[in-house]
């Protein structure tokens, strides 16, 4: 009798990526925990700006709020003077969660362990009998408090937004973004004040990369989401375009609504709903509020954002990396200071779209399931991203894998795959 | 927000019987369990609202909700939704509803709170805790008997288990 060893684990180093390159995806992308592990060294804790917060949740000194950094628990603090810093939530002595309410203002945090106290930029301000007691005990006589802090985290804020890296040594955000996808970023973020209204989050049993696939896919979404289809508000023969950044790591699709119709564009859309009319319609009564003729820019910004604009509602969707088939999608939704009571009501009504419950995004994070499902028992096997041709360049309709594309020929360079 | 009242001072039912506004609840779990949405919605009255909120949105004082119906005839969009536009994988709810309570009570109204706690059974999966919360309601007189005029569910985990396909 013959043993097989197929099922044995696979060694990282002895993966290869499909010959055809990045018109394939090798399922085990999804499903390797040690390819999990390098991604949190290279990607997250590597040279990437992570999105933490809006400045708009931390307005005073003291403010804090409690995220993740691919999986490490971070803390973005406003200190006495204004400045902001994120680090580590994780006390320098025995490992403990120094902080454990997801937000709060303080400007100190204190270990609830042995009571080691933190300024609000990592500085260890003391600890208790550090000197001993009655001659006994104590730290060592070298012991150095600066070099017991919480690990900071390199900070940079752009019109309210922060973003957050474990490399000091990383170039502006400017420069990691790129002209064309620092336009559309300015776009939303033009300076003006923001005002939080919100959140929602929800655990998504999936790899994370299905997240950030799923909204470089104008292709499904003209497909898969038929309350889109059916409202107009996002369809194949809508105008639209996706645009990359140098690397391929960023990227944005830009569509416009367009009537509820018949169109040729819909016949291959086997579910699309002539008939649906909305009861109430004032669930949908978008209104500009951009220059320009787009109603709908889905924004992916490696390694852990989306800004999502569709019609009124704006939301930062944040990644947070929990296992290899695990992650959580942290909503936070915003309009601005200066919007009117009916505009601030327009855009909650239309988060209705959005979210766990979102009459849209459903189909997103059930679909994610099942991919990552199929993916699990699909070890030797691989994804097709043909749609569009093989190209990585910028495109002006939807009918296309491009931006999938892009993001693995980016992701196989920093990965080393 | 409606904060349930304690023991010692509790509010009666006012206009309702207590009987009649349990076996609301009842029907709301019951309905929404086995999926007749319709007759679920003729349990609001037309001006209803009807919201889902995370714990944490209330308790920052933060507007948002994961659903948002400002009246029946919204909630009744989203049952459409449910029943004929959306994707999801096959699923079994339960709801339970317990501790059913007047807090506050007007000429034609009674301010009703519960807890909530509904299971989710996935085709092959083993059934799970959705989510739990509380309800802080608004329960009217109407011809044919106590209805809903708001209903606010309140869940207290702030990460939803993938989705919430039927409405808390």
């Amino acid at each position: 009798m013959e043993f097989s060893l197929a099922e044995r684990p696979i060694a990282l180093s002895d993966r290869r990526w499909p010959d055809a390159g990045v018109t394939r995806v090798p399922f085990w992308v999804y499903t390797d925990v040690a390819l999990y592990e390098r991604e949190q060294e290279r990607i997250f804790r590597g040279p990437s700006w992570s999105y933490v917060a809006l400045a708009a949740e931390i307005p005073e000194s003291g403010d804090f709020v409690r995220t993740s950094v691919g999986d490490v628990p971070v803390i973005v603090t406003r200190d006495r003077k204004g400045a902001v810093h994120v680090v580590v939530n994780r006390c320098a002595h025995r490992g403990v969660v120094v902080c454990n309410a997801a937000s709060g203002n303080a400007t100190t945090f204190t270990c609830p362990y042995h009571q080691w106290q933190y300024a609000s930029d990592g500085r260890l301000l003391g600890l208790p009998f550090k000197k001993g007691v009655g001659g006994h005990g104590g730290m060592p006589a070298d012991f150095d408090n600066a070099e017991h802090g919480l690990q900071q985290l390199c900070v940079i804020e752009r019109n309210g937004v922060v973003f957050a890296s474990f490399d000091h040594g990383l170039a502006s955000l400017e420069e990691y973004l790129g002209p064309t996808n620092l336009g559309w970023f300015d776009r939303v973020f033009d300076g003006r004040p923001l005002r939080v209204l919100g959140y929602q989050r929800q655990t998504v049993p999936a790899n994370w990369k299905l997240m950030f696939e799923n909204i470089k896919d104008p292709y499904h979404a003209s497909l898969l989401h038929v309350f889109l289809v059916t409202f107009g508000l996002f369809r194949a023969d809508n105008p639209s375009k996706t645009q990359m950044d140098a690397t391929g790591q960023h990227s944005v699709l830009v569509s416009q609504r367009s009537e509820q119709r018949e169109v040729t564009g819909t016949d291959d859309i086997k579910r699309v709903r002539h008939d649906l009319v909305l009861r109430d319609p004032t669930l949908l009564d978008p209104v500009r509020e951009f220059p320009g003729s787009a109603t709908v820019v889905m924004q992916t910004i490696w390694p852990n954002l989306i800004v999502q604009q569709q019609s009124n509602t704006l939301a930062m969707r944040q990644l947070v990396t929990r296992s290899v088939d695990e992650f959580e999608l942290h909503w936070t939704y915003f309009g601005y200071e200066s919007d009117d009571e009916e505009m601030t009501q327009r855009r909650l009504r239309q988060a209705n779209l959005m979210g766990p419950a979102g009459l849209v995004s459903i189909d997103d994070s059930e679909v994610m399931r099942l991919a990552q499902q199929g993916a699990a028992v699909g070890q030797h096997h691989e994804a097709l991203l043909e749609m569009g041709g093989a190209d990585l360049d910028d495109t002006d309709h939807m009918v296309t894998e491009v931006a999938i594309r892009a993001f693995y020929d980016h992701y196989r360079t920093v990965m080393e795959l | 927000m409606t904060q349930s009242a304690p023991a010692r001072s509790r509010t009666s039912w006012g206009p309702l019987d207590g009987g009649s506004v349990r076996e609301l609840y009842d029907d709301y779990a019951a309905l929404l369990d086995d999926g007749h949405y319709e007759a679920w919605l003729d349990l609001f009255v037309a001006g209803a609202t009807y919201i889902v909120t995370a714990r944490e949105n209330i308790e920052r004082g933060l507007p948002l909700a994961t659903i948002r119906c400002d009246s029946r005839a919204m909630l009744s969009d989203r049952v459409d939704a449910l029943t004929s536009t959306q994707f999801f994988a096959r699923r079994i709810a339960r709801h339970v509803i317990t501790a059913i309570r007047p807090v506050g009570v007007d000429a034609g109204s009674v301010d009703v709170t519960a807890n909530f706690v509904v299971f989710e059974t996935l085709v092959d999966e083993a059934t799970r805790v959705h989510s739990a919360g509380t309800y802080a309601d608004q329960v009217v007189v109407t011809d044919e008997g106590p209805r809903f005029a708001t209903k606010l569910a309140i869940y207290d985990a702030p990460l939803v288990p993938t989705s919430m396909i039927v409405p808390l």
